[in-house]
């Protein structure tokens, strides 16, 4: 029997504009999602943010943990209009972002759905964030909103589906 | 039906031990390469070393770092010193290694090669590690080779594994 394929690429983008960036129709057959980002923005350096299914209300909280290489933050934030400091990204030439998102059992209709993200900056941030979406609703789009600016060219976006099965 | 996660090489260090692991000839074909690491040294450092493309340079290598020890937590970094993570040393419980993943985006792009860099060891007492780090090697060329060892004097110990991964996002 030949080995099933548990890590699928889902969508992938290369974005080199915009305030944010929609990933539309995810399927509900996965397990759980992973998100590889690598991206500049416009102006910075600046968060990384997101929403899911379009949500705008106040249901999305966050805790982050960071070091600035010289400097250790640690912060809270409740009843965000969409989850924050997923990671950090720069106008800086050639300073990459590279975050990894994880979102498990984001199609799990009797939970609400909960994130780790890793950010990485070179030039400034490294972070490790847990995020939360108080929403049971299967997750099927994921918006991505550079905080206070937009993306720039050379950013990309790739969304995996893992399945446990 | 696509095969994402795909091993390119991998090495087990055998008896005699290893200065250097070492993985050449990178194919260009994957967006994105995994190295996952479990390792021990041969001596007490704390740190492991890496080098991209066989470059040497000190300022090649630039890192943010987030530690904790269990007793402290620490920020800080590396723009002279290509420290990328942890290895179980020599005075941690026997025959326990360190866990390290560093994970390239867009390695064989035209952009300076961005990585996350995360690494923890554990010994049954005081004392162990764990670490995440923003690392960057300050070249656009694409990576065709990489190298880790524990920093100086140290190296590898039997047994210890290293896989390379690489991720197509298509």
């Amino acid at each position: 029997m030949a080995a099933g394929s548990t890590y699928t690429p889902i969508a992938t983008a290369t974005i080199s504009s915009g305030s944010s960036y929609t990933f539309s129709s995810i399927p509900s057959t996965y397990t759980d999602l992973h998100i590889v980002i690598s991206n500049f923005i416009s102006a910075g350096p600046d968060d990384m943010r997101l929403r899911f299914n379009g949500d705008t209300s106040t249901n999305y909280s966050a805790l982050l943990l960071r070091s600035s290489g010289g400097s250790l933050i640690n912060a809270k934030d409740n009843n965000g209009t969409y989850m924050a400091w997923l990671g950090y990204a720069s106008n800086g030439a050639g300073d990459a972002s590279t975050h990894r998102i994880d979102v498990q059992s984001y199609a799990n209709t009797s939970v609400y759905k909960h994130v780790v993200s890793r950010g990485n900056l070179s030039s400034g941030f490294v972070n490790l964030t847990t995020g939360m979406w108080r929403s049971t609703a299967a997750i099927n789009s994921i918006t991505f909103i550079p905080g206070g600016s937009s993306f720039a060219a050379g950013s990309t976006i790739t969304i995996y589906g893992i399945k446990a099965a | 039906m696509p095969n994402t996660l795909k091993l390119i090489s991998s090495v087990t260090v055998g008896a005699g031990g290893a200065t250097w692991i070492d993985f050449d000839s990178i194919p260009s074909t994957y967006t994105d390469l995994k190295l996952v690491l479990s390792g021990r040294f041969d001596n007490t450092n704390n740190y492991l070393s890496i080098k991209v493309n066989g470059d040497t340079g000190l300022y090649s290598y630039v890192s943010i770092e987030l530690t904790g020890n269990g007793s402290s937590a620490g920020a800080g970094g590396w723009g002279t010193a290509p420290y990328w993570g942890f290895g179980n040393k020599s005075s941690y419980t026997s025959n326990t290694f360190g866990c390290t993943e560093i994970y390239f985006t867009n390695y064989a792009g035209s952009t300076q090669k961005s990585a996350a860099i995360d690494s923890v060891t554990e010994n049954n007492t005081t004392g162990a590690n764990m670490l995440i780090s923003a690392g960057r090697w300050q070249s656009t060329s694409a990576i065709t080779s990489i190298s880790v060892r524990p920093d100086a004097p140290s190296n590898w110990v039997q047994n210890t594994t290293a896989y390379l991964y690489g991720i197509k996002n298509s």
